[in-house]
């Protein structure tokens, strides 16, 4: 079984990198290749959405978090387990093969 | 000569939930108070802050629409939109066209009208002001994302919840006394930590509400501004910074950055440190940005926002009166015109006409507008000149 992976945009000139689609870096105007990043990170921080938006009625609450992905950048993502169960500094692993929103779960 | 700007006469609306009112009325309201407060004959150009009429009222093109129902139809009218500090951002566009000389007295008023949706509409409208693809697909909300820098915050400098609850207390005892306030509602910090939880950690009244309001100011160069009032409040400083869109891109989050430059480039405009500054308005949306704000803008340590709270520095009579007429939070927040709210409270401030708010001795005020998450921030610095 082929672990999951997190699709990431890398600059080949100042090393800048997220894990929006863009062409061209922001910083120096340098060319960004696409790359695959670990499914691996670690929370920084975290919430859970008790009054969601319109159109996210039936999924509350869940919880959000900000996670440094593993030699990779920053992102936003899902996190599938409890609120009770997550720490900052877990360590989290990609749970879905949807790129959009990403969706993690606590590394076993 | 240079040229300065200055305020020449506000309105306000009060703010409430279920007015019933539509956007047209309360832009009125605030305007027409603020051109009878100047006694000016004319208007050279209108700037409108709006934040969400496109999303909740399907209207869009304001600015033809408010010079129309002025009678003001004719003049450059504007939307400005910069999330939540699109009153703040409207009235540093209205400096600019001041300060270029195209125009000498002009009229900048904000609305926003929230109620009559419910929480999800409201909640997915101000999500707008994030990315649509990475950010606002996990379904986060603006609660949750101050909420994680809350944590983060709590985490990092080791302050309590108690600690930060401080600053809406501050605000609701500050609005009991203004008349236009949406809660004039005494708070202590237990029932803030007793409030039902929205996004962990915050709870409801960590949040500012949902509301209607207007707010308006007539701005005029000030050697015009001497013809219409013996005691104009000079703008000493208007500048907007930006950051990134997202929360998720910045490598710190407890610090907004764009807060940091705007104030940094305003207080070398105004030549003037955070020392001669005697009140603040700043950008209490969640309680968790009220402390952040007394230190980016520096008035605390990093970390130690909240010992100015503690320390009874942030009433009316400590040393940096903070939030006199209520705040976000409890004066309220009807987003894309707080920031012209705040403007006009330090004006009416430093005219020595804030009634039961007034902070005494004040002679230089700071307002804060923040958009989005960070992502824009618009700063004023007023200054009496009476």
């Amino acid at each position: 079984m082929s672990l999951p992976q997190v699709t990431g945009y890398i600059c080949r000139t100042c090393g800048w990198t997220d894990f929006h689609p863009v062409k061209l870096c922001p910083r120096c105007n340098g060319e960004v290749t696409q790359t695959i990043l670990p499914g691996k990170g670690r929370i920084v921080t975290y919430t859970e959405i008790r009054y969601p938006p319109k159109g996210f009625e039936n999924q509350a609450p869940y919880v959000v978090a900000i996670i440094d992905i593993e030699n990779g950048p920053r992102v936003i993502a899902r996190i599938s387990n409890s609120i009770r169960e997550v720490k900052v500094g877990s360590m989290v692993t990609l749970a879905s093969s949807k790129e959009s929103p990403l969706e993690f779960r606590l590394s076993t | 000569m240079l040229r300065e700007a200055a305020v020449v006469g506000v309105g306000m609306t009060p703010i409430t939930a279920g007015s019933g009112r539509n956007l047209t009325d309360l832009f009125i309201e605030a305007a027409k108070q603020a051109l009878d407060d100047s006694g000016v004959d004319r208007i050279d150009a209108l700037y409108v802050g709006n934040m969400m009429s496109g999303f909740l009222q399907q209207q869009e093109h304001l600015g033809a629409m408010m010079a129309t129902a002025l009678g003001r139809e004719g003049v450059p009218a504007y939307k400005v939109e910069a999330a939540c500090a699109s009153g703040g951002v409207a009235v540093n566009a209205a400096v600019k066209g001041l300060l270029s000389g195209l125009e000498e007295i002009v009229l900048v008023g904000a609305v926003e009208k929230m109620s009559g949706f419910t929480t999800p509409e409201v909640t997915a409208g101000l999500m707008m002001a994030e990315d649509r693809l990475k950010v606002a697909s996990t379904g986060v909300t603006f609660v949750g994302l101050n909420a994680m820098i809350a944590r983060e915050y709590m985490d990092k400098y080791k302050v309590t919840h108690e600690s930060i609850a401080q600053f809406p207390v501050l605000c609701h005892q500050n609005a009991l006394d203004n008349p236009k306030a949406q809660f004039r509602k005494r708070i202590d910090v237990q029932d803030v930590l007793r409030s039902p939880l929205v996004a962990d950690p915050l709870r409801l009244l960590d949040c500012s509400g949902i509301g209607d309001g207007a707010a308006a100011i007539v701005l005029a160069l000030k050697n015009v501004a001497k013809k219409f009032t013996d005691s104009p409040v000079e703008v000493a400083a208007s500048t907007v910074s930006s950051d990134t869109l997202s929360l998720y891109q910045r490598p710190t989050i407890t610090t907004f950055e764009a807060s940091r430059a705007a104030a940094n480039r305003a207080y070398k405009a105004a030549k003037l440190t955070p020392k001669d500054v005697d009140l603040l308005e700043i950008h209490d949306a969640f309680s968790i940005l009220g402390v952040m704000a007394l230190e980016d803008l520096g008035f605390a340590d990093k970390g130690s926002g909240t010992k100015l709270l503690a320390e009874g520095e942030c009433a009316r009579e400590g040393r940096i009166a903070t939030n006199s007429f209520g705040g976000l939070k409890a004066r309220g927040h009807p987003v894309g015109a707080s920031g012209v709210y705040q403007v006009a409270e330090v004006a009416v401030q430093l005219k020595n006409e804030a009634g039961k708010c007034q902070v005494p001795n004040a002679e230089v005020g700071l307002a804060q507008s923040v958009g989005g998450i960070g992502s824009t921030v618009a700063i004023h610095i007023l200054r009496g000149m009476s």
